[in-house]
């Protein structure tokens, strides 16, 4: 098959993509990938809990939540508890997707990395 | 999590995805709750064990007594159907709303929460659902045709007996726990529910091989409610041990 100048249509001959290609920047990050794959198993986390959990400071986690807000990827709530103040964080469907094909993509890395150790 | 936190790149990912797998076990067992449901539950069913005394006898042998809707829960041919239909429309409205303000207090408390929403649509379905199963079967298995009527019959004989029994509210509650199973990824409940589902199974095994033709028991359909009660008394046992193992 002949692929015309300037077409961007895949062949049979091209080889599949790299894995890598999948990855996320946003995601891929290793404490952001630690915060959504958190969220993903609850309905909502309280910030102290994911800064315990990932044993960042304030500051830092505040950094990467921002981060993934700006993305969509998560919400972050903030209201009181009696007088207690409380920040909660849920995964958004989109964080879902990102964390889903993130997880894929880490999968499929390691598949070709058992296929072939020294690529 | 001190190893997830190390300040190191992403790594390899087979490492990656190992820390995220221990850290994902780690968030289940955090917000897993569920000593609270299985305790509460196993305590309401066996507060309703009394109500299932019965000194007359076959139930087949009694008139059916025209009990309001809201007791329907109990069925309708036991001695004490409508406080059984009572005391469970009581009962499962305080162990469903209890167990949802109790996840909710855990959930401020430790500061992850378990998404209860669909335990909540359980509750809600299972004693709507229990108050019209009566008056539905009973259309369908003598208001239909021929044909729709025998299979009713056939395919729902045995939520027919468990509704006789004055069981199906259990039933719910087993329902209620299997829905929670899936939402805490929480093998022990699964477990606790199927087994509820079966111990609700040998109630009518019960009825039937019991020596209820010439003497009928003193204990009358005691056991049918005895057996399930001790299911979910023993798996909360079980859950609150290993939760004070987890969390010593």
């Amino acid at each position: 098959m002949t692929v015309p100048p300037g077409s961007s249509e895949v062949t049979d001959a091209d080889p599949p993509p790299h894995p890598t290609q999948a990855l996320d920047d946003t995601v891929h990050q290793r404490h952001r990938l630690g915060i959504l794959t958190i969220t993903a198993e609850a309905e909502r986390v309280e910030f102290t809990y994911l800064r315990d959990m990932l044993a960042l400071t304030g500051g830092n986690l505040s950094r990467h939540l921002a981060v993934l807000a700006e993305a969509g990827l998560i919400d972050v709530t903030k209201g009181y508890e009696g007088r207690r103040p409380r920040t909660w964080i849920a995964i958004t469907p989109a964080g879902r997707n990102a964390l889903a094909a993130e997880l894929r993509a880490l999968e499929a890395l390691v598949l070709r990395h058992r296929r072939k150790p020294d690529a | 999590m001190v190893e997830f936190a190390r300040d190191r790149e992403t790594g390899h990912p087979e490492q990656l995805l190992a820390d995220l797998t221990r850290i994902r076990g780690a968030v289940r067992r955090d917000r897993q709750a569920n000593a609270f449901p299985l305790l509460a539950f196993g305590a309401l069913t066996l507060t309703s064990a009394p109500l299932y005394l019965d000194s007359i006898g076959p139930d087949t042998l009694r008139p059916q007594y025209e009990n309001p809707v809201l007791a329907a829960l109990g069925g309708d041919l036991l001695q004490n159907s409508e406080a059984i239909g009572w005391y469970w429309l009581a009962a499962l409205l305080v162990g469903y709303l209890g167990t949802l303000a109790w996840y909710r207090q855990r959930a401020l408390k430790v500061g992850v929460q378990t998404p209860t929403r669909n335990y909540l649509i359980a509750g809600i379905f299972g004693v709507l659902g229990g108050l019209a199963l009566g008056p539905v079967l009973q259309f369908l298995a003598t208001g239909t045709a021929t044909a729709v009527s025998e299979a009713v019959r056939l395919v729902f004989f045995p939520i027919y007996v468990l509704l006789n029994l004055g069981l199906i509210p259990v039933l719910v509650v087993a329902v209620g726990l299997l829905v929670l199973a899936r939402l805490e990824r929480s093998r022990l409940l699964a477990i606790a529910g199927g087994l509820l589902v079966v111990s609700l199974a040998l109630a009518p095994v019960y009825v039937n091989t019991a020596p209820f033709n010439d003497d009928f028991p003193s204990v009358g359909y005691l056991p049918t409610v005895l057996l399930p009660a001790l299911v979910l008394l023993t798996a909360g046992v079980v859950a609150t041990t290993r939760a004070r193992r987890t969390h010593a």
